[in-house]
């Protein structure tokens, strides 16, 4: 099965797979603090 | 006191962007280029040039024009690396989950809550919702009627979830931007250093042949 693909479950709810299992396809928590950087290698200021 | 938290001053308007570093990385590789340039210059240059009219037999003329040619392999073997990093990479999604950055991909898992909030543990997690939304759009043209309207909520959902994600993304691909341009540079280096000692060497037989 290839990871992402979709299908409707035996309730009617969308289900994708993750690589591993069918997982229900639900909506993301809003997250207001968005991305941090990254530290590049090599780069021990943090 | 209102009770509401510091502001952390977050966001992308507060962080400098990874995409600064590209210009110090190409500014160094022009560094580079112009040094290896100007010890080309010196190569072709009057000195060398006086000396190698010195040389009176064929087998010195040979080991001082091999000498010589080893030296200026050396120079073009050095601009012709260096001169990758000011090459613009192609940074796409896909280009994150590829072996090149391999280890800034290590490097993001590794500490995933960092850059990708609560949506991900990884690169492919993060990605996951246009592939989704993509996968939705194309099984609704054929899908049969009870299954669509599911269908178009979870394309629905999809959309949000892009929204959602797209700022960690938009970091994500400028820092792989910059990664790609900075492991250029890195290996530019290493190769220079070889060059280097390549027109070391070739200069230690044109002198040895001009000078014995």
């Amino acid at each position: 099965m290839q990871v992402n693909a979709v299908r409707i479950n035996d309730s009617g709810e969308l289900e994708f797979f993750d690589g591993q299992r069918w997982v229900p396809y639900t909506d993301l928590p809003d997250d207001e603090t968005g991305p941090l950087g990254v530290v590049f290698r090599g780069d021990d200021s943090r | 006191m209102t009770g509401e938290p510091p502001s952390s001053g977050g966001g992308l308007d507060a962080l400098p962007s990874p995409l600064d570093s590209v210009a110090d990385s190409r500014a160094a590789a022009r560094w580079i280029i112009s040094s290896a340039g100007a010890v080309g210059a010196l190569l072709l240059g009057g000195g060398p040039l006086i000396a190698a009219g010195k040389v009176t037999d064929w087998a010195h003329a040979t080991w001082a024009g091999g000498g010589l040619l080893v030296a200026l392999l050396g120079v073009a073997w050095a601009i012709w690396r260096t001169s990758e990093v000011l090459v613009p990479p192609m940074t796409t999604p896909a280009s994150l989950t590829g072996p090149e950055l391999r280890g800034l991909r290590e490097r993001l898992e590794a500490e995933p809550w960092y850059h990708f909030g609560g949506y991900a543990d990884d690169v492919e997690g993060l990605l996951r919702h246009r592939r989704i939304a993509a996968v939705i759009t194309g099984r609704l043209r054929t899908a049969p009627p009870q299954e669509r309207a599911a269908l178009r909520e979870g394309l629905a959902t999809a959309r949000r979830n892009i929204v959602r994600t797209d700022p960690y993304l938009r970091w994500l691909l400028a820092s792989a931007h910059a990664w790609q341009v900075r492991e250029t540079l890195r290996r530019a280096r290493r190769q220079t250093f070889l060059a280097a000692a390549l027109v070391v060497v070739g200069a230690v037989v044109f002198i040895a042949a001009t000078t014995g």
